[in-house]
């Protein structure tokens, strides 16, 4: 008999090979499936993965710091967390939109919408306060991320705020040296090929740096922040004494054309320039003020005289007493005796030493939105009126003076990390405007005057010279402010400096004061400041040297 | 008892167990890989370094000391309990839908730390009942099957099983349960009449649900628009095809993987076939493949060579039951078929399963021990070299005379040289290439 089992068997036999049959096709057309995609479409595949995931970022390059003239830093490049979220990892928008105008500030309605949008990735605030980084750390909400990034920090916070400017969120620079550096101090930056998750935030490891940044050069400055320091602080000082609404103080070294301060009162915090006014941070009154200083032009134009043997000033011309004595008493210098000069000089000489003496034109310092001065074709054909300059200009024309006559146009910039500034080619080098001897008569009026009338502005074993000034405002107010500006001198001309005083009295002022005093004794305090800090220093290099 | 103690000395298919173990490494290596920035991101909530290799790693190697064990077993045991196993997967079936739900479906029963799948039990169970059912009634009846048997293997077998299922909901285990069934029902040799009869009763039963509820139409839609245009198809899919995509032949290296970066979701479990394919290429994924087909393939065999009816249909239906999900999955993964949630048996992670897949592997090793033409498992491991050089020679010789009698043997064999002519190729213009 057939065994019906084993009939079974053979039908089993027969299922079970099929059953394997049907395997090894289907894995065949598994295997054409994958090879399909994964041979044929590769390139497409590759390249939707590569538009999905892979970026070509710009990374930029560490801003370079700026150093006063002993090595101190004034600015600094600190990282600073930067506050992201992905929207698709939060669970409740709302919620965490309430809870970040709670921690940041920020209105809740515009955190929602950036939430709500179709963005990976939503920057909620750039570069905020590190304590504020470390209590969202500490929270440990999910979908919210902290990044690292460069901020512009300013340690000394007021101090030399005009001269060193700031920068914007991105960290260029938008005044001061920050904006005219900008190049120097940015650096280049870089080009780096890196992969994203689906979440948005990078994959660190999968980071190829393809060009690396080259970071941003040192800059090393004139400026003392001792002398500067100083300068600020008895500028506020003084502002609180005489109610004072502006104040302007330039410290220059003639010789070398170096700033070593230089302010602008009102200051304001770089690190937070928004919380003031625009007039505040936009402005640099050192080298944008403009001042109608009519002892200024009689010098200038008295060392055009005497350069062409016109006048002497120990004798009276032009129906005028001795022209020496004007120095000492400079409140009678006005509109009449500078058209009577002019007149009797003629406009050549007058045109020819106002030129010379750089009025009406910038005077190249390393800072941008340099005003020219004002100095039209009219003024400079007939009178002495109308003709304005800048602090900085008044300051140099003072430092002709005081450098015997040699021009030195003022610098803040001295060198960067590779050596000497590059612009420092291109810039004048000094020249000779006037003659050793005019101004040592110049120089010989400036210290008389000092000595003989201004007694007080004295300082023992330190011959000082100058000259005071009022000015009107460009408006026609009748005293909107008064100034002084002198020298220290030396044998050594390295040793001499040049200051630069100015204070403005608010309109609806009421006070009556003598503010040509207040402004010589601003001069005086920060002239004494000056030497003894420039004095310390020496003892402190020598003490430094005999010790090496 | 003698029977036992004799068929626990008989050798067990190597080539199997060979494959099983390549599989369980690449597994392991994939999930270390490819669950690296899920962990990273899961550190917060106290998940320590390398989670989920450490556990992958440790269920592996119980795994392997439950294999070992199971393998010294006989199998006829598990006849012996197999209505027990049956009933206790439909009561277990019944007790997950009252536990918590994790992402909603009631899925897992969890104990502690340990998860545990009833639906895989479920299968395992149907596997021992339904070829204890069908050898018993073989025996007695000529094979046939009479409306009675249709009705109750219908609605008990798969019926109650597979509805316990959708209550889950779990529409991918479903479709496991019921075409493993239906695997073994075919196999077991039924009259065609007979199997449709069943094969239409399973059908309407598990397909009547979804078209009644309309669930998971959509996805369907979407799994047939994508057919036609994979840009068009679900995320997943779309990132899966990017991953293989982007591997291209040879791959982008061990750890280079730029999706398992949160672009493809349950890279570790649902989607490592991609995660292979990006890393190692078309040739890790041929590799795969290949194991895939040497175990079905195996599997096959011992159920062809084992003279008991019930071993026989344990040994497919053990086969099926690790040879369809990896089908299913990988289908997914190339944009086959929709997007269902199936790990890739032994690879993937999938916690306590694997223990329960390498259990079934020690059942079919056993059984394989039964055939007595297999290499003896620890031969290998413990005899002396030349020793076993000798006798591994001599088996060979007689596997291989028994083989190339075989009809599906010329068909594996013409299929393995052409793969390895194929990927000697491949290797000589990359190597000429560089």
């Amino acid at each position: 008999m057939k065994s019906i089992l084993g009939f079974s068997e053979l039908r089993r036999h027969r299922r079970a090979s099929v059953m394997n049959q049907i395997f090894v096709v289907i894995i065949i057309l598994l295997a054409l499936r994958f090879f399909y995609f994964q041979i044929l479409k590769h390139p497409e595949l590759l390249q939707i993965r590569e538009k999905q995931s892979l970026r070509i970022e710009r990374v930029s390059a560490l801003r370079g710091e700026i150093l006063d003239r002993d090595g101190v830093v004034l600015t600094e490049s600190k990282p600073a967390k930067s506050l992201y979220a992905c929207p698709k990892e939060v669970s409740s928008k709302e919620w965490l939109s309430k809870k970040l105008e709670d921690i940041t500030g920020i209105s809740e309605i515009k955190i929602l919408k950036q939430l709500n949008s179709e963005k990976q990735f939503v920057c909620i605030k750039r570069k905020i306060d590190d304590s504020l980084a470390i209590r969202l750390d500490a929270y440990g909400i999910r979908g919210l991320y902290l990044l690292t990034e460069n901020k512009r920090y300013y340690p000394l916070h007021e101090i030399s705020a005009d001269v060193l400017g700031f920068v914007d969120i991105d960290n260029q620079g938008l005044s001061g040296l920050e904006l005219c550096y900008n190049a120097v101090l940015n650096g280049r930056d870089g080009l780096r090929r890196t992969y994203y998750t689906g979440w948005g935030t990078e994959i660190p490891s999968r980071t190829v740096m393809l060009i690396p940044p080259s970071n941003g050069e040192d800059v090393h400055i004139s400026l003392s922040k001792d002398v500067q320091k100083i300068v600020e602080e008895e500028l506020r000082r003084y502002a609180f004494k005489y109610d004072i609404a502006g104040g302007i103080v330039i410290v220059m070294e003639p010789y070398t054309g170096e700033i070593l301060a230089m302010a602008d009162y009102p200051f304001f915090d770089p690190n937070s320039f928004l919380k003031y006014s625009a007039d505040i941070y936009n402005t640099n009154g050192a080298i944008q003020e403009l001042v109608e200083s009519k002892p200024i032009l009689f010098m200038i134009m008295t060392a055009g005289g005497i350069e062409r043997k016109e006048l002497s000033l120990k004798e009276s011309s032009f129906g005028k007493p001795k022209l020496a004595d004007y120095f000492s008493s400079f409140r009678e210098i006005d509109t009449e005796l500078l058209n009577s000069l002019s007149h009797y000089l003629g406009k050549s000489i007058k045109s020819e030493y106002l030129r010379l003496f750089g009025v009406g034109r910038k005077t190249g310092i390393d800072l941008p939105f340099e005003s020219d001065g004002a100095l039209s074709l009219y003024t400079l054909r007939y009178g002495g009126e109308g003709i304005f300059m800048t602090p900085i200009q008044i300051t140099e024309t003072m430092a002709i003076v005081a450098n015997d006559g040699i021009a030195t146009p003022p610098v803040l910039a001295k060198k960067q990390t590779q050596g000497a500034m590059k612009n420092e080619e291109n810039s004048s080098k000094s020249n000779r405007v006037i003659l050793k001897g005019t101004s040592h008569v110049l120089k010989q009026a400036l210290l008389n005057s000092v000595n003989r009338n201004t007694r007080e502005m004295h300082i023992e074993g330190y011959p000082i010279g100058g000259i005071g000034f009022e000015f009107l405002d460009r408006s026609g107010q009748p005293l909107a402010g008064a100034g002084f500006t002198g020298f220290k001198d030396d044998n050594d001309p390295e040793n001499r400096f040049v200051v630069f005083t100015m204070i403005k009295i608010p309109r609806d002022s009421k006070k009556e004061s003598d503010f040509v005093k207040v402004a010589q004794k601003l001069f005086r305090t920060i002239t004494y400041e000056t030497i003894r800090v420039l004095e310390l220093k020496e003892i402190d290099n020598e003490r430094k040297s005999s010790l090496r | 008892l003698h029977q036992l103690h004799n068929n626990s000395k008989k050798g067990v298919d190597f080539i199997l167990l060979a494959s099983v173990f390549c599989l369980l490494f690449i597994g392991l290596m994939a999930v270390k890989g490819s669950s690296q920035p899920l962990w990273e991101m899961w550190m917060k909530r106290g998940i320590g370094i390398a989670f989920f290799f450490k556990r992958q790693l440790t269920y592996i190697l119980l795994g392997i000391l439950v294999l070992y064990l199971i393998s010294k077993v006989n199998y006829l045991v598990f006849k012996t309990i197999s209505l027990f196993a049956f009933i206790l997967g439909l009561v277990l079936l019944v007790f997950v839908l009252f536990c918590a739900p994790m992402k909603g479906v009631h899925r897992w029963i969890r104990v502690g730390p340990v998860g545990f799948m009833p639906s895989a039990l479920a299968n395992v169970s149907l596997i021992l009942y339904l070829s204890r059912y069908i050898s018993m009634k073989s025996e007695v009846r000529n094979n046939n099957i009479n409306l009675r048997d249709t009705i109750a293997l219908t609605i008990l077998m798969f019926g109650v099983p597979s509805y316990l299922m959708a209550l889950q909901p779990n529409a991918p285990a479903v479709v496991i349960y019921g075409v493993i069934g239906v695997g073994i029902l075919f196999i077991s040799g039924f009259r065609l009449r007979s199997y449709f009869q069943i094969l239409i009763f399973t059908a309407l039963l598990i397909f009547g649900r979804y078209v009644v509820l309309g669930y998971e139409t959509d996805r369907l839609r979407g799994w047939i628009t994508q057919l036609t245009d994979f840009h068009k198809g679900s995320y997943q899919v779309f990132q899966s095809l990017i991953a293989l995509g982007s591997g291209g032949l040879t791959g982008v290296g061990y750890g280079n993987s730029v999706q398992k970066f949160l672009y493809l979701p349950e890279i570790h479990t649902d989607f490592i076939a991609a995660y292979i394919g990006e890393e190692f290429g078309f040739l890790g994924i041929l590799i795969i493949l290949g194991l895939y087909l040497v175990f079905v393939f195996r599997g096959f065999l011992i159920a062809v060579r084992v003279e008991d009816t019930f071993g026989k249909l344990v040994a497919s239906g053990i086969t099926l039951s690790i040879g369809i999900p990896a089908i299913i999955h990988l289908g997914v993964v190339v944009g086959l078929l929709p997007v269902v949630g199936v790990a890739l048996p032994l690879v993937s992670y999938q916690g306590s399963l694997i223990i329960l897949q390498l259990f079934s592997v020690g059942i079919l090793l056993n059984i394989s021990s039964q055939t007595g033409c297999y290499l003896p498992f620890w031969y290998v491991i413990k005899s002396s070299a030349t020793e076993c050089l000798s006798k591994i020679i001599r088996k060979i010789d007689i596997v291989n005379d028994k083989l190339e009698k075989h009809p599906l043997y010329r068909v594996a064999a013409l299929l393995a040289i052409l793969i390895t002519i194929l990927v000697g190729i491949i290797q000589l213009v990359i190597w000429l290439k560089k």
